[in-house]
C-alpha cells in the first residue's frame, strides 16, 4: 500500500515536470486541444505502465517524447487512416479554417499561415520540424526520440523548411 | 541567445530565410490551453489507470500475484507435460521392444555377416543373442525354425525371446567348436 502511495506520488511528479512540454509537442501534432488532450492521456498512461522498464540507456525526456510522439502519429493514422509517407493535401486549408474558429488558438494571420503549411507536411516529417523549430531539440536528441539516423533527420528537416518556406513566400503574407 | 539557438537560426538562414525571420520575431504557435487543465490532467490520468486496472484486475504493473500466478501455471504445465511424456514412453517402448522380439528383421546394419569368420560368430552370439534375425540364425548356423519355436512375428508371443535364448544356448553347447559351422 505504502508503495503504492509512494508511486504515485512520483508518478505525479514526473507529470507536473513534463506535461506542458509534452502537451505541446503533442498539439503541434494533433492540432486540436481535445485530441491532444487524448494523445498526451494516452502517454502518460504508457508511461505509468511501463516505468518499471525504463532502462535509462537514454535521458528520460527523450524516452517521454518518443512515447508522445508514436502515440500523436498512432492517433493521426487512426484518425485520418492515412499512411504517415502521405502527404495530407488540402489538411492545411482545412487546419487553417479551424484554427480560426479554435477558441484555443491565439495566433495573427502569419501564425496561421505557418500553421496551415506545417499541416501541409507528413505526419514524420512534421514532428521532426516541431521538434528542432519548435522545441529547438539537437539533432543528436531528435535521433534517439525518432530512432533515424542525424542524417536523416536533417534531410527531412530541411526538406520541411523549404516546403514550408516557398509556401509563405507564394501566398505573398511575408 | 544560447548555443542551439543560434545553430538553429543560422541552419534556417541557408535553407529557408523567410522562415528564419519568422523565427526572429518569435512567431510561435500561440495554443491557449484551457485554464486549469493541468491542475486536473494527473487526476484524470490516474483515475482512467485505476478504472483500466479494476477491469483487468492487475494492481501495479507486473505486481507480485501476477507473477507468482504465473509461475504457478508454469508448474502445473511442465508437470502436465512430463506426465504426458512418461505415459507415452510407457506406453509406446514394450511395443516396441515386442515388434523388436518379434522377429521384425532387425539386424546390425553395421556388421557385414558375410564377412564374419566362424568365431566372430560364436562371439556375436554370445554376445547379442536377442539381436539376431530369425533368418540369419537359419540360414548361417542352421538352426531350424522348429528348434527356435519361433512364430511368424504377427504371432509373437512374449516368451520368445525366452525360447531363443534358450535355443542358442543349447546350440552353442551342442556345436561348441568352430569346425561344426
Amino acid at each position: 500500500m505504502e508503495q503504492s502511495i509512494t508511486f504515485e506520488r512520483g508518478f505525479r511528479l514526473l507529470m507536473s515536470t513534463y506535461q506542458s512540454v509534452l502537451y505541446r509537442h503533442a498539439r503541434q501534432m494533433v492540432f486540436d486541444h481535445e485530441d491532444a488532450n487524448d494523445v498526451i492521456q494516452n502517454t502518460f498512461i504508457k508511461v505509468y505502465k511501463n516505468i518499471a522498464r525504463f532502462e535509462k540507456k537514454s535521458k528520460l525526456y527523450t524516452w517521454l517524447y518518443r512515447i508522445a510522439t508514436n502515440e500523436a502519429i498512432t492517433f493521426l493514422n487512426a484518425k485520418n487512416k492515412h499512411p504517415t509517407s502521405q502527404i495530407h493535401e488540402g489538411a492545411g486549408a482545412l487546419y487553417a479554417e479551424t484554427l480560426k474558429a479554435d477558441v484555443y488558438f491565439e495566433g495573427d494571420t502569419l501564425q496561421m499561415k505557418l500553421q496551415q503549411a506545417i499541416a501541409e507536411l507528413p505526419d514524420k516529417q512534421r514532428a521532426v520540424f516541431n521538434l528542432r523549430y519548435f522545441e529547438e531539440m539537437p539533432y543528436e536528441e531528435m535521433s534517439k526520440i525518432m530512432e533515424t539516423s542525424v542524417g536523416a533527420l536533417k534531410a527531412s528537416y530541411h526538406h520541411a523548411a523549404k516546403k514550408i518556406e516557398l509556401f509563405l513566400t507564394a501566398s505573398d503574407t511575408i | 541567445m544560447n548555443k542551439i539557438k543560434i545553430e538553429i537560426q543560422k541552419e534556417l538562414l541557408e535553407i529557408a530565410p523567410t522562415l528564419a525571420r519568422l523565427r526572429e520575431k518569435n512567431a510561435v504557435a500561440q495554443f491557449v490551453i484551457p485554464p486549469h487543465y493541468f491542475d486536473t490532467l494527473a487526476d484524470n490520468v490516474l483515475n482512467k489507470i485505476s478504472s483500466e486496472t479494476s477491469a483487468t484486475s492487475y494492481q501495479l504493473p507486473l505486481s507480485n500475484n501476477y507473477l507468482k500466478l504465473k509461475a504457478q501455471s508454469s508448474k502445473l504445465m511442465a508437470i502436465a507435460a512430463t506426465f504426458v511424456i512418461a505415459t507415452t514412453l510407457v506406453w509406446l517402448v514394450p511395443k516396441t521392444f515386442n515388434s523388436f522380439k518379434s522377429g521384425s528383421g532387425i539386424v546390425n546394419a553395421s556388421i557385414d555377416y558375410s564377412q564374419l569368420n566362424e568365431e566372430d560368430i560364436h562371439t556375436l552370439i554370445n554376445e547379442s543373442k536377442t539381436e539376431l534375425d530369425a533368418d540369419f540364425l537359419t540360414d548361417k548356423l542352421g538352426v531350424t525354425e522348429k528348434e527356435l519355436s519361433w512364430n511368424a512375428p504377427e504371432n509373437a508371443v512374449n516368451n520368445s525371446e525366452e525360447n531363443l535364448n534358450d535355443a542358442i544356448d543349447k546350440y552353442i553347447k551342442e556345436n561348441d567348436t568352430p569346425n561344426n559351422l
